[in-house]
């Protein structure tokens, strides 16, 4: 049932209207400056937001959020530098687009299909995880376990580099979430008799040291690279292009959706999958794919900006993060006092259908900022990184400090840049290890929960991987996932498709 | 696109990662043995064994990538140091420690308009004035939305 006193809370009250707007209008910006990006932009906002009313920096954060999915395809059309990881099939057609005089015309499309992407994700959301939500109630620790499980691998194996890194970056997240006291014995894990460390690494630090120093010292090696300036005119789209698209916009939105939706998975690979859909279903595109095609932009625009609101549902209803952004939400939630998963539902209830109110004001405002202010935008993205990437450390410094007013928090802050740039330099992603930072602590309180449940025996608890229905459905799904990842499993796929061209020849 | 040859350090910082997982082994094993499957120690033992197998693939992965064209410690070890630490690089971390241990001696203000004059200054933003006026902008923005606005305690 839709409460909409709270749907339209975003509406009617003037704080939260105003910082959703604010939120988008920085949010693009953020995420159309190459160097910046939305994740680090949310979590250094978790700190600065700490005494905030829950509301109120959830506004801003949904509005960011947003923006910022959107704002990375700016600069990818203008620069071919992709703002955000979730642009970076948008330069494959945007960039010739500009080349060719038509920025004007591929900014418009990618507002329209941004926008449109995200109001079907909102849709989804909305009915889709009240319902998945009542569906959780039924799920068991170990089912938790399998879904952080199932985040992680994905993650870490679906992103840029090899498998073996993805993965082993998640798990030395989920071995610095366990560094501190055992919830549940009081134990201390990983401390080395150290006081300090018994309290755990602070996430928030790690996320600020991981997304924002080490990308400001990435930034830094490439001081000087200079940006391509181009031409702007005729933004809006015509009506008839949109109809034109709808089709193809709502399959790759439907793509979107479910690929937010799956812990681990955000706008960046339902943006790539999404692209790849195009190539192969669009038989008559307006140009060759890779050369200025519009369908190239309407593809991954509506599909990372309706993962946002996929990415929003696990979080929601479950507790867990449907990508790194989510990831960071999730502790702004925490550091509110709030719990997400399904009892956030019925004890928060209007919490959701505020979030949900708001994403559907961030994509009304994302219309309005997203088609206007582009004069402004090429001169800020002109800002040379000698003045940005200082000021970006600074706000890191100052983001760390105020979690606990503590000096220390820089020190750690520091590590984690300097640790999160040679992970980057040397090809490791961190996306994972924010992730596993968050899961860990999930994943081994509901191992040990579901341990305990059949009383340590480990027959027991592979059984009952497999006789449960939702548990097994799990468990296939993630021994699927490894499985495709071996040579044995290439061999076999490798078979039957020489069989299929031998059935078709 | 698949990478041809590793990179200078590349054998190093995967032999520190997998040192790094096997110690991390051995703590896990620290906290409680093989007492239960359901102990403190049980699931960090996972996470770590989880590690050293990933670590071990990566180790893999790299030496079946071609090493690059230079030879010798001396020449490593200078393309290692090109590779992580450049001059603006180098520089700015040095900075960025200077600046957290002078927080505590100077105050907020004093220390960041330094660090910001100092590394505009250093990633040559421009002349010593033009990177001034940026540096006392930046600060006044800054001071303004998170005394004023978000109500954050500065350092």
């Amino acid at each position: 049932m839709i409460d909409w006193t709270h749907l339209f809370l975003p509406l009617t009250d003037l704080s939260l209207l105003f910082l959703v707007a604010a939120g988008v209008f920085v949010g693009i910006y953020v995420g159309a400056i190459p160097g910046l990006s939305v994740t680090m932009a949310v979590s250094l906002l978790i700190s600065f937001t700490f005494g905030w009313d829950t509301l109120d920096a959830l506004a801003l954060m949904i509005g960011i959020y947003v923006g910022g999915v959107y704002g990375g395809s700016r600069s990818a059309i203008l620069l071919n530098i992709p703002g955000a990881p979730a642009a970076m099939a948008t330069s494959f057609d945007g960039y010739p687009l500009a080349q060719r005089g038509e920025a004007g015309t591929a900014i418009g499309i990618t507002v329209i299909q941004s926008v449109l992407g995200g109001f079907l994700g909102v849709i989804v959301l909305a009915f889709g995880a009240p319902v998945i939500s009542s569906f959780a109630l039924q799920f068991a620790p170990r089912d938790y376990m399998l879904l952080a499980i199932m985040g992680i691998l994905l993650v870490g194996s679906m992103g840029q580099g090899s498998v073996f890194r993805g993965v082993f970056a998640g798990a030395l997240g989920v071995l610095l979430g366990l560094v501190g006291m055992d919830p549940l014995t009081g134990q201390g894990r990983f401390t080395f008799n150290t006081t300090s460390l018994m309290g755990g690494i602070n996430y928030v630090t790690a996320m600020i040291g991981l997304f924002g120093v080490s990308e400001a010292l990435v930034q830094i090696k490439d001081v000087n690279m200079v940006a391509v300036k181009q031409k702007i005119d005729r933004i809006i789209p015509t009506w008839q292009s949109v109809i034109k698209y709808l089709p193809l916009s709502i399959r790759t939105s439907a793509i979107g959706v479910l690929i937010g939706a799956l812990p681990g998975t955000g706008g960046d690979i339902a943006a790539l999958l999404a692209y790849d859909h195009a190539k192969r279903t669009v038989k008559n595109p307006s140009r060759p794919f890779g050369e200025g095609a519009y369908e190239g932009l309407v593809a991954p625009e509506s599909a990372n900006n309706a993962a946002i609101g996929g990415a929003l549902i696990p979080m929601l209803t479950l507790g867990i993060p449907g990508d790194a952004v989510t990831a960071i939400i999730i502790g702004a939630l925490f550091i509110h006092g709030l719990k997400p998963g399904p009892m956030l539902m019925v004890e928060s209830a209007h919490l959701f259908w505020v979030i949900v109110g708001s994403l559907v004001l961030a994509n009304v405002f994302l219309l309005i900022f997203g088609l206007t202010g582009i004069k402004i935008f090429v001169k800020l993205v002109e800002i040379p990184k000698a003045i940005l990437m200082p000021v970006i450390i600074v706000l890191s410094v100052v983001g760390s400090y105020s979690i606990n007013n503590n000096i220390a928090d820089i020190y750690w802050m520091i590590a984690f840049g300097i640790a999160g740039y040679f992970l980057k330099i040397y090809k490791f992603p961190v996306g994972p290890v924010i992730l596993g930072i968050i899961l860990g602590p999930l994943l081994d309180v509901n191992y040990r929960r579901a341990m305990r449940s059949v009383e340590d025996n480990l027959l027991a608890f592979v059984t009952d991987l497999f006789i449960h229905p939702i548990t097994a459905v799990l468990t296939i799904a993630i021994l699927v996932m490894i499985l495709s990842q071996t040579g044995f499993f290439k061999m076999i796929a490798g078979y039957f498709k020489k069989e299929k061209n031998d059935f078709l020849s | 696109m698949e990478r041809r040859h590793r990179k200078p350090g590349e054998m190093a910082l995967i032999y520190i990662l997998v040192f790094i997982s096997v110690f991390s082994l051995f703590a896990a094993y620290k906290i409680s043995g093989f007492s239960s499957l359901s102990s403190p120690g049980a699931f960090p033992m996972f996470t770590t064994i989880v590690l050293v197998v990933m670590a071990l693939g990566v180790w893999r992965e790299a030496k079946n990538l071609s090493p690059g064209p230079v030879s010798g410690m001396g020449e490593k070890f200078r393309e290692v140091v090109n590779l992580l630490f450049t001059r603006e690089v180098a520089g700015i971390i040095l900075a960025l420690v200077i600046y957290s241990l002078a927080l505590e001696i100077l105050t907020f203000i004093p220390a960041t308009l330094l660090f910001l004059w100092g590394s505009m200054l250093f990633l040559k933003a421009g002349k010593w004035h033009k990177a001034l006026f940026y540096s006392i902008l930046n600060m006044v923005i800054i001071i303004v939305i998170f005394n004023f606005i978000f109500k954050v305690v500065l350092p």
